[in-house]
Parts: structure tokens; sequence; C-alpha cells
């Protein structure tokens, strides 16, 4: 059986999202709930954004989980953590929640109009166009990443997904 | 060294040249756009005569056309300083419509050799020209076979004859020139200075002697030796009825003839003549006079037959009035006579309405006229017999059916009972109109008032606002339609609606010209008429600029009328020939593949090809200014665009080795506005590099950026406290905005281009169409394809030119590379919602906030 290469498998750059470094991350959030992808007859909404600079350079990438980090209001990440875990403490009693929903959403909607480029993470590695798929398995276990950008001459063509990884580790074990 | 200073020296003054050029075609371009505005408003003034509410005479008509004669001519010659020979083709349209509105004028006819004196018998109606109207008549009715007095004409060419002899012709000229005929007191200063001019003219002797001979030969082996002297001016009783004007002397002896005869030729010279004939298009010139020497009739009874009741035609009757005596009191209104209706069927009396007649007016033989009483047992008794009345019925129908149209008659019964026709001349049938008084309003609930009516009357129907072209096609039939400025995309909805109304706009719009061919009440700059609820019932009031809530389809019937005020008297006739060469907009979109010279049918077709063929013109001069960099300003700002000023109304010299200004120091109102909003939305600003440690940049291939390194080409202005084209290189996508910015709605306009990107063309074509739709909300009218947009607005005023610009300013920030998020349909939507309503451009029934 021959394996797969990484460009067989990744999706193109043409069709994943990604957001210049200045935008908000309200617009990122639009951006991952507004795109879905299709691929194999599946499809699924985005989990991580490119980020570009204004060269149209790839700057790094943005996960969900970063973005919901940047949404917690300053008036929370300004008090130490023991405190904001109190906070939220209601499992003893719900109605001690201390935070009016009005104050929250307020606070979020403040930290939505950050740019992204304060909670993005770098790229720490990739994967060549040529590779195949045990490299880019090994790639994303070792940097613990679940999206590799693909590069073709040294440039970003496209990305590879580890749900698209697992799909292709599927075919190959369970045929 | 020398070469390099001589090098250097040469582009300096190849850099002035340069400059100089570019203040020239500047200065045309302000020309054009400035005649044209002028052209617009006399052409705009026209039409709003034309509609027949106003006073006005060929006086205005000559000086109306040969301004935007005149006009026209400067902004073909600007074009073409400003394109050059592409719009030399202008020159051959012009010409083409001059020559079709020179038809249309009434020319300065030739009076043509003839007798000085042609007896009745000679005459029939094609000698109108010669002898007039009224002369021509008598002796056509002669030929008819019916009864007429005998008589000779007096000819124009007599007229002229005594006019060259005496070089009346340029004094009288002069006088009326400088006449205004709303001043009534000059009209009679001027009257009375040609009269007097007129009967202080001695008549030549050849033509004294030429009348006398007829008059001997016309009355030979008579022996009544009276007559009549009757002006028949030459275009007299045909189109224009000059009923009344002229002199007409009853009774007259021998020796007063001559005497008479210029007192005639004096009095097409009275202030109500003169009056009349400016207000009817006729120069004097044109209007030579004849006179006619008319046996007279000693008339028991006399007067007027009309073959259909004028104001009733419909009623089957041949209308006679009737008195006793000379006819004269009946015409000058000093009796009211017996009127009898004769059916025009079988000609029997079918009713008379006898009138108390206690006076007559007699022509006793030692001539003049006389008035006496008459005889009580007289006064109540019918001045006509059945059988005349049927008698005068079956001539009156004769000669209707011999010119074709119904007849207005003068006749006379002599006292041996011998009826005498006098005259005939088409009558003017008119047809009522409402003269019902204002509509009550009191009970309507107000929603609105003011604005400027562009096309008076008044209109129901439900709200539909028209933000841009797109939404035209889904205007629903009656609506009321409320456009953010009267643009012309506008026409293609208009026949679907009832009324229209436009948050700005003036008369001389594009669209009022539209508005007012097609009759649609129309209302501009109601401020507020964004406010009016989509989809609810209104009525505009355009005559009253008011906006009612609810249909109110009796104002609309109340108010019908005046916006078909259109009249067909002569002048207002003669306004509309002219202005069918001059008004009508053919060339509407300059995208169509016949916007071109050679479509150009009227001179409102050539501004309007100018106007916009200007601004483009304008536009690629001042994007390829060359040695730019040798005489423009670097504008310091924190914004890293290296953006450079050209000002085409300042010296440059003046700026003493200055080479860079502040934002502060901006000196023009469109430039201001555009920079503000630019302003407003932040530039992107990468974090310190320390931040972004550890990161790598990776280029991108799946990108089409064209490999050109950010800002490569300096951006630039080119401004004048007015005006601004800005060019702009925005990373990966160009933009050039130019804006017109005067107090004159009508001069102003704002073009955007807006061009490539560096993602794929697929989210590039995705933010074209995302610009699209929010420049639609703000009214401009865009055309796109692929990832290239162009989109205008014009005739704003200049509050809502800054406005625009402002947010043009953001929104050109707002789509910086925002092409690259665009990956689908959805999400570009959701761009798309979110800057319109960013830029609070939200329609109030989408619900605010």
């Amino acid at each position: 059986m021959e394996l797969k290469r990484a460009g067989n498998i990744m999706i193109p750059l043409d069709r994943y999202p990604h957001i210049p470094y200045w935008f908000t991350l309200r617009q990122a959030i639009a951006e991952m709930e507004k795109s879905e992808l299709e691929t194999n007859g599946r499809k699924s909404l985005p989990r991580i954004l490119l980020v570009f600079d204004e060269a149209y350079k790839l700057l790094g990438m943005v996960r969900r989980r970063d973005i919901l980090r940047g949404l917690e209001p300053k008036f929370l990440t300004s008090e130490p953590l023991e405190y904001r875990k109190k906070l939220f403490n209601v499992k003893v009693d719900p109605t001690l929640f201390e935070l009016s929903s009005e104050k929250m959403v307020k606070g979020i909607r403040e930290q939505a109009e950050r740019p992204v480029s304060e909670v993005m993470l770098p790229i720490v590695a990739t994967v060549d166009y040529a590779d195949n798929i045990i490299k880019v398995i090994y790639e994303m276990v070792d940097n613990n990443v679940s999206l590799l950008p693909v590069l073709q001459d040294q440039k970003v063509v496209g990305v590879v997904r580890s749900v698209d990884v697992f799909h292709e580790a599927a075919r190959i074990l369970l045929e | 060294m020398k070469w390099l200073r001589n090098v250097f020296r040469s582009g300096q003054e190849e850099a002035h040249a340069s400059l100089r050029a570019l203040h020239e075609k500047f200065s045309d371009f302000l020309t054009l756009l400035e005649t044209n505005n002028h052209v617009l408003k006399i052409i705009s003034d026209m039409e709003e005569k034309s509609q027949g509410e106003y006073l006005f005479d060929i006086n205005y008509i000559r000086s109306s056309l040969a301004e935007v004669r005149i006009g026209v001519r400067e902004i073909i010659d600007k074009m073409i300083a400003l394109g050059g020979e592409p719009y030399e083709a202008l020159r051959e349209q012009y010409a083409a419509i001059d020559a079709e509105i020179e038809k249309a004028l009434p020319g300065n006819r030739r009076i043509e050799r003839d007798d000085f004196t042609i007896p009745f018998d000679k005459l029939g109606r094609e000698r109108a020209s010669s002898v007039g109207s009224k002369n021509a008549q008598l002796g056509e009715m002669r030929k008819l076979g019916l009864p007429t007095p005998d008589g000779f004409a007096i000819s124009a060419w007599a007229y002229k004859y005594f006019v060259d002899a005496n070089s009346l012709q340029a004094r009288i000229s002069k006088r009326i020139e400088s006449l205004d005929i709303k001043h009534y007191s000059d009209l009679m200063r001027v009257s009375e200075e040609i009269r007097a001019l007129v009967v202080s003219s001695p008549v030549p002797d050849e033509l004294a002697e030429a009348i006398q001979k007829s008059y001997s030969e016309l009355f030979k082996g008579t022996s009544s030796r009276r007559f009549s002297l009757r002006s028949s001016a030459i275009g007299e009783d045909t189109l224009f009825s000059f009923a009344g004007q002229y002199a007409t002397f009853l009774n007259v002896g021998e020796d007063e003839l001559i005497a008479r005869y210029r007192e005639v030729l004096a009095s097409k010279f009275t202030p109500q003549a003169i009056y009349y004939f400016l207000s009817h298009s006729l120069t004097e010139s044109e209007l030579a006079m004849s006179v006619g020497c008319v046996e007279m009739v000693d008339a028991a009874s006399s007067g007027v037959v009309y073959t259909r009741d004028p104001v009733k035609p419909e009623n089957g009757c041949v209308l006679i009035n009737s008195i006793f005596g000379l006819g004269k009191y009946l015409v000058d209104g000093t009796l009211s006579p017996d009127v009898f209706c004769v059916s025009r069927d079988d000609k029997t009396l079918r009713e008379s309405r006898l009138a108390k007649k206690t006076v007559r007016l007699t022509a006793p033989a030692q001539g003049g006229t006389v008035e006496e009483c008459v005889p009580d047992s007289m006064q109540q008794t019918a001045s006509l017999t059945e059988e005349q009345a049927t008698l005068l019925a079956d001539f009156a129908l004769r000669l209707e059916k011999h010119y074709g149209g119904p007849q207005d008659i003068e006749w006379a019964i002599d006292h041996e009972g011998k009826l005498f026709l006098l005259q005939t001349r088409p009558l003017r049938i008119v047809s009522p109109r409402t003269t019902a008084a204002p509509p009550d309003v009191s009970g309507f609930r107000l929603l609105m008032a003011g604005g400027t009516v562009v096309c008076p009357g008044a209109g129901s129907g439900p709200v539909f606002h028209v933000a841009s072209t797109q939404d035209l096609a889904k205007v629903p039939d009656g609506a009321v339609l409320v456009a953010p400025h009267p643009f012309p995309g506008l026409i293609t909805a208009i026949g679907r609606a009832n009324a229209l109304v436009a948050r700005t706009g003036s008369v001389a719009s594009h669209m009022a010209t539209i508005a007012r061919e097609y009759c649609i009440p129309t209302l501009v700059g109601l401020e507020d008429a964004g406010a009016l609820p989509a989809g609810e019932s209104v009525t505009v009031d355009a005559t009253g600029a008011a906006i009612y809530a609810g249909a109110h389809p009796e104002l609309a019937m109340a108010r019908r009328p005046e916006c078909e005020l259109f009249d067909d008297t002569a002048i207002i006739g003669l306004l509309n020939k002219t202005l069918i060469h001059i008004s009508p907009l053919n060339l509407v979109h300059p995208g169509d593949s016949d916007f071109i010279p050679q479509s150009c049918r009227t001179f409102h077709d050539i501004t309007r090809f100018a106007h916009q063929k200007a601004m483009e013109e304008m536009f690629s001069t001042g994007k390829d200014v060359k040695h730019k960099e040798r005489f423009s300003l670097r504008l310091k700002s924190d914004i890293p665009l290296q953006l450079n000023i050209i000002y085409v109304d300042q010296d440059f010299s003046q700026y003493g080795g200055k080479s860079q200004i502040g934002e502060n120091e901006i000196e023009s109102i469109p430039m201001k506005a555009f920079w503000d909003g630019f302003r407003k939305e932040k530039w992107p600003v990468r974090p310190p590099s320390g931040d972004f440690k550890g990161f790598v940049t990776v280029m991108t291939s799946g990108m089409t950026a064209q490999g050109q390194p950010e800002f490569s080409e300096n951006s630039f202005a080119v401004l004048s406290k007015e005006y601004m084209i800005l060019s702009l290189r925005m990373g990966f996508h160009f933009t050039t905005i130019e804006a017109m910015c005067t107090q004159e709605p009508s001069k102003n306009y704002i073009r955007m281009k807006y061009k490539d990107g560096g993602a794929s063309i697929d989210r590039r074509v995705r933010r074209i169409k995302l610009i699209v739709d929010v420049l639609s909300k703000m009214g401009f009218e865009n055309s796109s394809k692929g990832d290239f947009l162009d989109a205008m607005i014009s005739y704003i005023g200049a509050d809502t030119v800054c406005e625009k610009l402002r947010l043009l300013g953001r929104i050109n920030m707002m789509t910086k590379q925002l092409d690259m998020a665009l990956s689908n349909d959805a999400i570009a939507e959701w761009y798309t919602r979110d800057y319109i309503k960013k830029l609070g451009l939200q329609d109030a029934k989408d619900g605010g906030s």
C-alpha cells in the first residue's frame, strides 16, 4: 500500500480560512463560525485560523481556545488566578456567582476588539508537500499541534489537519 | 559636474512645464464644470417656463438660447482642450442640433415684392403672406360666392416701402429689444415713442398715389363713398388670434384715407399689441402690416358667429351673437348680445336668448360713428330673424367645411336686409380647466413639509426606499419612491411611481428633467425623507411641499391640472419646439456602448457627455502627471503611506522649499473629509518585533500578490480647495477617489475606482461585492467587473459629499486586505452586514442599533 503524502491530504490554502494579524478576535470568530470545510463529503468547522502579515507571509495561527482565552474580560485578567477561580466556584451555591451577565458581556465585547496578533501562536513546524504521512504524524505528535502548514518550494500551499491524518490512518487500518 | 547640473536644470524645466500643463487642464476642467452647471440651470429654467405657469416672451427664448449656445460651445472647447481630438466630433454634433433649433425658430421672414394695392377680387387665402389673413380671407370668401363687402388691400410690401423710406425698422427694433414686458410703464413709453415715430413719418408719394387710385376705382359709379380701414397684419388671424389688437377705423372718408392708413400702421405698436406679439413669439420684423380698405356696410344689426360653442363644443350648435348697429359694441364688450343657437344638423333655431340692447353704434353720412338710443319698443326684440339666423349658420358651416375647422366669423346685415360676411378666422376651442379652489388639507396628518418642488402635483402610494439601482427592480406599481438623491438610474422605475421624493437634489439635476417629462409629482431636498416609514401609505403634495399620512386620492385629483399645465399657446409651443433639441436626455449611462459624441441628439446630451468625459480626462491627467515628485509635498502622518500632494490652485514657489505638510494643514475640503475617515479606522500597527519572537514568517504561494513590495509606488493627491483626486496604493489594492465639493450640488460628485488585491481572485471578487453593497447603501451607482469597481455619485450637497468621503475613507481602511479573510460567501455576507452596521448605513427597517 502506497502511503499518501502531505500534498495529497492537505486542504489547499485558497480553501482554508485565514486573516491578517490586525483583524479582531470578533472577526476571527466570525471567520470560524462562517467557514465550513468539506473534505471527502464531510463537513466541519475550522478549529484553527492561519494569520498572515501585510505582505502575505504566514505569521502564525490562532486556535479556538486562544480566542476564548483572549476574550476573558480585563477586570478578571488583572486579578490573581486564585481570585478568578473563586469567582466561578458555583458548586457550593450557584447564586453566589458574583458577576452580572451584563458586565461580563460588556467585558467580552471589549476584549473581542483586540487584534488576533495578541493571542496567536507561532508556527513551530511545517511539512513539505512531498512528505509522507508518517512524517506528518511525527511532526504533529512531536510538536503537539493539530495543524501543519504544507510548504512547496518554501511557500505555503495548504494545511494538513490532525483529523485528515486521522482519516488517512483509519483508511489504512480499517480497510 | 556641469553636465549633471544641466541634466538637473532641464529636468526642472520639464517639471515646471508639467505642473503648468496640469494647472491649465485643471482650470479648463473647472470652467467646464462651471459652464455645465450654468447651462443646466438655463435649460431647467426654460423647462420650467414651458410648463406654462410663467410669463415670458420671444426675447426670453432668444436670450436663453443664446446663452445655452455660448455655454455648450464653451463646454466643447474645454472638452477638446482636456481630451483632444476624440472630442472634435462634438462640434459636428453641435452644428447638427443647432441647425434643427434654427429651423424651429421663427426666422425673419422676408416680405415679398408685390403691388402696393390689390383688389379683393384678386385675393385668396394663398395671398395671406402679402396682404394679411383678414384681407386674404375676404378674397377667399368672395371666391366661394359668399357675400362680402368690396374693397382692396394695401399690401405688406407697401408697409415695407413706407418703413424703408423713413428708415423706421432699426429705430423700432432698437426700442423693442430693450423692452421688458413685465413692466407696463416701459411698455407704455416705448409704445408711445414708436407710434409717434410712425405717425410723423410721411407716406411716400408713389404709395399715396397707388392707394388713391385704387380707392377711386373701388367707388367708381357708387353713391356711397365711405369705407372702413382695417388692419390685416401678416400672421394675424392664423395661428395667433390677435383679436382686437390693431386699429380699425370705421366710416372713413376719402380725405382721411392716407392719415388713417398711417394710424393703422402705428396701431401695430400699441402697448397691448406689443405685449401680444412679444408674448406670442412674433417679432415685429416679421409682422408687416397690411391694411384693408373695405366698403362700409351700414349695419342694421351685426355680430359674430361661432361654428361651435367654444366652451361646450360637443353641444352641436352654431352660436350666433347679435346686436343692433355696428358690431364694434359687441366685440369690445359694450353690449350683451342676443344669443341664437342653431342646430349644426338641420340648421333650425334651437334656442334664442334675447338681451336688452339699449344703444347701438351707427355710421352717419358725415363720417365716423355715433351712438344712439334704441327705441324702447325695439330694445328687447330679436336683432336677427330666424331666417337670417339659419342663413348665417349655413354660411358659417360652409366656411367651416372649406377651412376644415371651426370658424369665428364677423357679419353685418344692412338696412336692406342684405347679409355680409366681414371676416373669418379659426376658432380656438378651449377645454375647460379645473379651477377648483386649493384642496382642503386641514384634516390630513402632516408627516413632513419643505423641500423644493421639481414637478408640481400630488401622488399617493406606499413608501418605497430606493438606495441604489439594485433596488429599482423591486419598486412596486404605484409606489412613492424615496431616494437619497435623484440619481439617473431612477428613470427605470419612474413609470411605476406615483410620486418621487429625494433627500437632496435640485431642479437642475438630470432626474428633475425626467420627472417633469413624466409629470411625476416630485419633491427634492427633503432632508428627513429617509424617515418615512417603508410600506406605509402616504400622499406627497409636491405643489404644497408637504407629505401627509395615508392615501388622499382627492388631493392627487385636485392637483392633477397643475402637473398637466402644458399649454398650447403659441409661445409655449415655440419654446417646446426649441426644447426638443435642447433638454431631453438620451445619454444616461456612461457604461453604454452608445455613450459617444455621435449619440448626442440634444444640447443636454452634449453637456452630459462632456461632463462625464471631462471627469475621466481629469482623472487620468492627474494620475499620469509627470515629474510630480519635483513639485509635490509629502504628507506627514503616522499612517505609513508615502502620500505626495500637488495643489493645482496654489503656486508651488510659495512653499519656499518646504517639502512636507502636516495632516492639519491640508487645504482641500474633500481631502480633509476623506482623510478624517481614513484616520478614524486605525492603520494596522505591527506589534513591536519582540512580541513576534519565535514567529517565522513563511512566504505564501497561494496568494497572487504580484510580487511588488508594498508601497513601491507612492500614493499621491492632486488637490484644490474644492477638488481632489487621490490615488492610493493600499498594500495590494489600488484605489482612486475623485471628488468635487462646492456649494453647487449640480457640480459635485464623488467617484471611486477600486481594483486588485493580494488574495485569490474569488476572494477579491467577494471584497468588491461587499464594497458594492456598502456603496449602494450610500447611494452610489456602481459598475463592477471581476475585482474592479467604478462607483459614482453626483448632484449632492457639499455636506453630503464630505459625509460620504469620510465614509469612503473608513471603507478604504476597513477593506485593506479584507479579501484575505473572505474565504466563502457566508463570511463575506457577515462582513457586509457588519460593515454596514459599523458605518451606520443600516435602514430603519433593518432594525437600528
